[in-house]
C-alpha cells in the first residue's frame, strides 16, 4: 500500500497511455450483481484480485478483507447477510427462537449439512466448540469481545444449541452472523489435526480450500456437496496483485476476471470508460474521522471543536480530491446504516464562522494543533488537504505521519491529540459506536477522543429490543455526539470493484468483502 | 588456495551471527507493539495481553534474545504471529522464486553489461558511446517500480508478449519462465547499468597500459586484445557483480510489489509492517546468508581471475 502513494504520479503517466487506447461508451454503476445459480461450463475458474495476501485461514484470528473474503467462501455462520441489503437471514440455522426475557436463544440447526473431505455433518457440538474457541483467551481472538455477552453455551441433542445471555443484547444475531467469531467449524478436523489443521481448513462453505501459495494466490474448489446448491464455478483464485496499475491491467488482459476493492479515483474514471468492463460501487460501512482528543486543550473546548468542524471543506474533499468516491456523512455512521440520520447538528463549510468561534473560545490568534494520521495511502494524503483548511482559519497545523505499527501502538496508548480513524465496520451500528465514541473504546481502544457523552444512549440502545425504539435511541445518540463534536466526520467508503462483462453474479459485502456463490464467468 | 577458501568460509558464521544480532535488537527499538500490529486495535486488553504472553513479548529482552539464540542453534525460528506456521516454512516457500528472479537478473546484468561497456570503451566518444551511456544512465535513475509499469504497459498490455502479473503456474517450467521475463529484465536494468559502466572505464583505463599498445604493436588481433584486456578488468566487476546481486535482492521487493510475485522482499515488508518478529528474523537471516553465500562463492572465484590472490 506504500508503495502506493509512490506511484500515484506515474499511474497519471500510465494512465495516458491505457486513455489512448480506451473505447469511450462509459459503463453503467450499478449495484453488485444477482445472486441466482446459474448454469456454467465445466472446468470454469473466477479470478479475484486481492490487494493484500490472506494471512490466516482461520476466522477466530485477526481479521483483514481478504481473510474475510477467503473465510465467507469456505465457512458458514448460522446466519448470514444477505449482501444486497445487509439484513440477517438464517443460513445454517433452520429455526430459532428468543426466550421472553431476551436471556435465552435456541438454535434448531440444519440436518445433513457436510463439512469438507468428509469430516462429518455438522452437528450442535461443532457450535459449541467453535464460540467456545472464540471465548477461550488460549485462543487470542480480538473477537472475543463480541461474544462476550454469552453466558454460558449448552447443546440438546444433535442439532439444537442453547445460548444463555447475561444481559439482553439486542444485537445479539449480529454477533452469530456471517464473518469471523460467527462462523462455525469442525470440531473433528481440529482435534485430529492439531497444528496441521490451519493450513488445511475445513468448513462447511461453498468452496474447499485446495492450495495456498504465499504471496500469489490462494485456489478454492466448488464443494459438491454444498448445503444450498453447488455453486456453478469449478475454480476461484484470489489473487494477490497489491499494485492498482498492474492489476488494471491483468483485468483489461483477462488475467483476473474481477478487481476487487479499488481504491485509485483515476483508475476508476479509466475504467468506466472502456468498453468490456464495469465497474460496480457500493456504499460501504467504513466512515473516516479526524478524531480529536478532548481532554487536551484547546481542544477540551467544544467551541473549538466547532470551529474545526466549520473549518474543513469535505464537500471540496469528496468532489475534488475523491473525484466523488467517497460520500459526506454527517455522522460516525455512514448512511447505509438504518439508524443513520442528518437530523443532527451541522457543520457546512464556513470559515468566517469557524474563526468567530475560534474568537468566543480566546482563540482569535489561532493555537497550534498536531494532527496525527498513519503512512498508508489514502490516509496520508487527504489530511494534507484538510490541514490547508485548518490552516485558512488561523489554526497552525503541525502534520505527523507516522509509520503504521508506530501508529496503531500510540493511538493505542492514547498519547496522540489527534488521529485519522477509519474503522471497518459491522452491520452492527453498536460495533462502530461503541469502538469509536463509548468509555468502553477508551484507549487501548480507539476512542482516542476519551468521549463518553452519548455512553447512557448507546447502553440503553443495546438493551432495547424493540427494533423501532432501539433505532430512535441510535438516532439520539447521534444528535448528542453532534452536539458535542469528538471527532470530525470527514467521508464514508464507497466499495468500487471492476469486473470483465464476462462475470456475473459477483457479490460485495458493504463490510468490505468478497463473495462468489452463484457468480458465473465466460471468457 | 585452500587456506583462503576456509578463510573466507570461516568469516561467514560471525558475519551472518552478527547480522542477525543486530535484526533482533534493531527490530525490537522500533516503535510499535506486535500484538495491537496483529491483532488490531478493536482487540481487547485481554486478548492483547494473551497473545504477548502466547509470544513471549512479556519476558525480558534477554530472555527472548537466550530463546531466539537456543532456537537458532536448534534450526527452530519458531512460528510467525499471525499465520502460525513455522516461519522458517514460510520464507523457504518463498526463497526459490526470489532467487530464480535475483539470479535471472544477475544473469542478464551480465550478459548486457559487459558487452556494453567493451563496446563503449572500444568506441570512446562516438555516437555509439554516448547512446549506450544515456541508456544505462537510465537504467540506473529510473525508478524500478517505474520501468515495470512501463514494461507492463508496452509488453503485457499494448504487445500481449508476457503475462502482467503472476509467476506462471506451479510445476510449469516453461509458464514461470515466461513469466519471469519481464520482472528479470527490469530489475537487471540497474545492474547492467553498473556493470556496463565499470566495465567502461576499467577497459579503458588497461587498454591505455602500456603492455596492451605493445601487444597492439605486435600485431596481435583485436579480439585477442580484448580478451586479455577483459581478464584484467574482471576482478572489480566481481566486486560489481556480488553487489549487484545484493541490491537485486533488495530491489525485488519493488519488483514484486508491481508483478504481483512471491518473494522474499515482500515477505520481509509484510513481516515488518505487523512486527512479525519471528517471521522477520527468519527472513532476515536467510536473505543474509544468500548475500553472503553470493559474496562467498565471488570471493572464491577471485583467484581464478586474478593471480596475486591465489599468492
Amino acid at each position: 500500500m506504500a508503495f502506493g502513494t509512490r506511484l500515484k504520479g506515474l499511474g497519471a503517466l500510465v494512465g495516458l497511455v491505457l486513455a489512448a487506447t480506451a473505447a469511450q461508451p462509459p459503463a453503467a454503476l450499478d449495484g453488485a450483481g444477482g445472486a441466482a445459480l446459474a448454469q456454467q461450463a465445466p472446468g470454469s475458474v473466477l479470478r479475484i484480485r486481492i490487494g493484500s495476501d490472506v494471512t490466516s485461514f482461520d476466522p477466530h484470528r485477526p481479521s483483514t478483507i481478504e481473510n474475510t473474503s477467503f473465510s465467507v467462501h469456505v465457512y458458514d455462520g448460522l446466519f448470514g447477510y444477505n449482501l444486497r441489503t445487509m439484513t440477517i437471514e438464517p443460513r445454517l440455522v433452520r429455526e430459532y427462537s428468543v426466550s421472553e426475557d431476551g436471556l435465552t436463544y435456541t438454535f434448531h440447526l440444519r440436518e445433513g449439512v457436510q463439512f469438507h473431505r468428509n469430516f462429518g455433518e455438522l452437528t450442535a457440538e461443532d457450535v459449541k466448540f467453535s464460540y467456545e474457541r472464540v471465548l477461550n483467551p488460549a485462543t487470542a481472538s480480538p473477537w472475543r469481545a463480541d461474544l462476550r455477552a454469552i453466558a454460558s453455551i449448552t447443546t440438546e441433542g444433535k442439532y439444537t444449541v442453547v445460548i444463555r445471555l447475561s444481559a439482553p443484547n439486542a444485537n445479539f444475531l449480529h454477533a452469530l452472523t456471517s464473518r469471523n467469531q460467527a462462523l462455525i467449524l469442525s470440531k473433528r478436523a481440529i482435534e485430529q489435526m492439531g497444528n496441521d489443521w490451519a493450513l488445511n481448513p475445513v468448513g462447511t462453505g461453498a468452496y474447499m480450500f485446495e492450495a495456498w501459495r504465499p504471496g500469489e494466490r490462494v485456489v478454492l474448489r466448488a464443494n459438491p456437496n454444498y448445503f444450498r446448491g453447488r455453486s456453478p464455478i469449478d475454480r476461484v483464485e484470489l489473487m494477490l496483485i497489491p499494485e492498482e496499475t498492474s492489476a488494471e491491467i491483468a483485468l483489461l488482459n483477462r488475467e483476473i476476471d474481477v478487481f476487487f476493492a479499488l481504491q485509485s479515483p483515476e483508475i476508476i474514471q479509466r475504467l468506466q470508460a472502456r468498453s468490456g468492463v464495469t465497474v460496480d460501487s457500493r456504499p460501504a460501512l467504513i466512515s473516516c474521522h479526524l478524531v480529536l482528543n478532548n481532554t487536551v486543550r484547546p481542544l477540551n473546548d467544544v467551541r473549538v471543536r466547532r470551529a474545526m468542524a466549520h473549518a474543513v471543506n469535505r464537500e471540496s474533499l469528496v468532489r475534488d480530491f475523491f473525484r466523488g468516491t467517497k460520500v459526506l456523512t454527517a455522522t460516525p455512521l455512514t448512511p447505509e446504516y438504518q439508524e443513520y440520520t442528518t437530523e443532527v447538528p451541522q457543520y457546512p463549510y464556513d470559515p468566517a464562522r469557524a474563526r468567530a468561534l475560534l474568537a468566543e473560545a480566546g482563540l482569535a490568534g489561532g493555537f497550534d494543533f498536531h494532527y496525527v494520521t498513519v503512512a498508508l495511502a489514502p490516509y496520508d494524503q487527504f489530511p494534507v488537504a484538510v490541514a490547508e483548511d485548518l490552516k485558512a482559519v488561523g489554526i497552525r497545523v503541525r502534520l505527523t505521519v507516522m509509520e503504521r505499527a508506530a501508529y496503531g501502538a500510540a493511538r493505542a496508548a492514547g498519547t496522540i491529540p489527534s488521529a485519522t480513524t477509519c474503522p471497518s465496520n459491522s452491520p452492527n451500528p453498536d460495533t462502530l459506536l461503541r469502538a469509536l465514541v463509548h468509555s468502553d473504546g477508551f484507549p487501548p481502544g480507539v476512542n482516542t477522543a476519551r468521549y463518553n457523552g452519548a455512553d447512557e444512549l448507546l447502553n440503553a440502545a443495546q438493551r432495547e429490543r424493540d427494533p423501532a425504539k432501539r433505532v430512535d435511541l441510535y438516532r439520539q445518540a447521534q444528535r448528542q455526539i453532534m452536539t458535542d463534536v469528538p471527532l470530525i466526520p470527514l467521508y464514508a467508503d464507497r466499495l468500487f470493484t471492476a469486473r470483465h462483462n464476462g462475470v456475473e453474479g459477483v457479490l460485495t459485502s458493504a463490510a468490505f468483502w468478497v463473495e462468489s456463490y452463484g457468480a458465473t464467468v465466460r471468457r | 588456495m585452500l587456506r583462503y577458501a576456509a578463510s573466507r568460509l570461516i568469516l561467514v558464521i560471525p558475519t551472518v551471527l552478527g547480522m542477525v544480532t543486530i535484526a533482533f535488537f534493531t527490530l525490537r527499538a522500533l516503535p510499535g507493539d506486535p500484538a495491537i500490529a496483529i491483532l488490531g486495535e478493536f482487540a481487547t486488553e485481554q486478548a492483547l495481553q494473551d497473545l504477548r504472553v502466547a509470544l513471549g513479548l512479556d519476558q525480558p529482552l534477554w530472555v527472548q534474545f537466550g530463546r531466539f539464540v537456543r532456537g537458532l542453534v536448534a534450526g527452530d525460528l519458531g512460528r510467525s504471529a499471525i499465520t502460525r506456521q513455522p516461519a522458517m516454512r514460510e520464507v523457504m516457500s518463498v526463497l526459490p522464486p526470489s532467487l530464480m528472479l535475483a539470479g535471472c537478473s544477475v544473469l542478464i546484468a551480465i550478459l548486457a553489461g559487459l558487452p556494453i561497456g567493451m563496446v563503449s570503451a572500444l568506441r570512446q566518444g562516438s555516437w555509439v558511446d554516448y547512446l549506450l551511456m544515456v541508456v544505462t544512465i537510465s537504467g540506473i535513475s529510473f525508478p524500478v517500480f517505474w520501468i515495470g509499469l512501463i514494461m507492463i504497459v508496452l509488453f503485457a498490455h499494448t504487445i500481449k508478449l508476457f503475462p502482467a502479473v503472476g509467476a506462471g503456474s506451479p510445476g510449469d517450467l516453461l509458464s514461470q519462465a515466461h513469466a519471469m521475463v519481464l520482472p528479470a529484465i527490469v530489475l537487471a536494468a540497474g545492474g547492467t547499468a553498473y556493470i556496463a559502466r565499470l566495465t567502461r572505464s576499467a577497459m579503458l583505463e588497461i587498454l591505455r597500459q602500456d603492455y596492451m599498445l605493445v601487444a597492439k604493436a605486435m600485431g596481435i588481433r583485436e579480439r585477442r586484445i580484448l580478451w586479455y584486456g577483459l581478464r584484467n578488468a574482471l576482478p572489480p566487476i566481481l566486486g560489481v557483480i556480488g553487489v549487484t546481486f545484493a541490491v537485486a535482492i533488495g530491489n525485488a521487493i519493488l519488483v514484486e510489489v508491481v508483478f504481483s510475485r512471491p518473494g522474499l522482499g515482500s515477505l520481509i515488508i509484510k513481516a515488518t509492517f505487523s512486527r512479525d518478529y519471528q517471521l522477520l528474523q527468519a527472513g532476515l537471516l536467510v536473505l543474509s546468508i544468500s548475500v553472503v553465500l553470493v559474496n562467498l562463492v565471488l570471493d572464491l572465484l577471485y583467484p581464478l581471475v586474478d593471480p596475486r590472490v591465489r599468492r
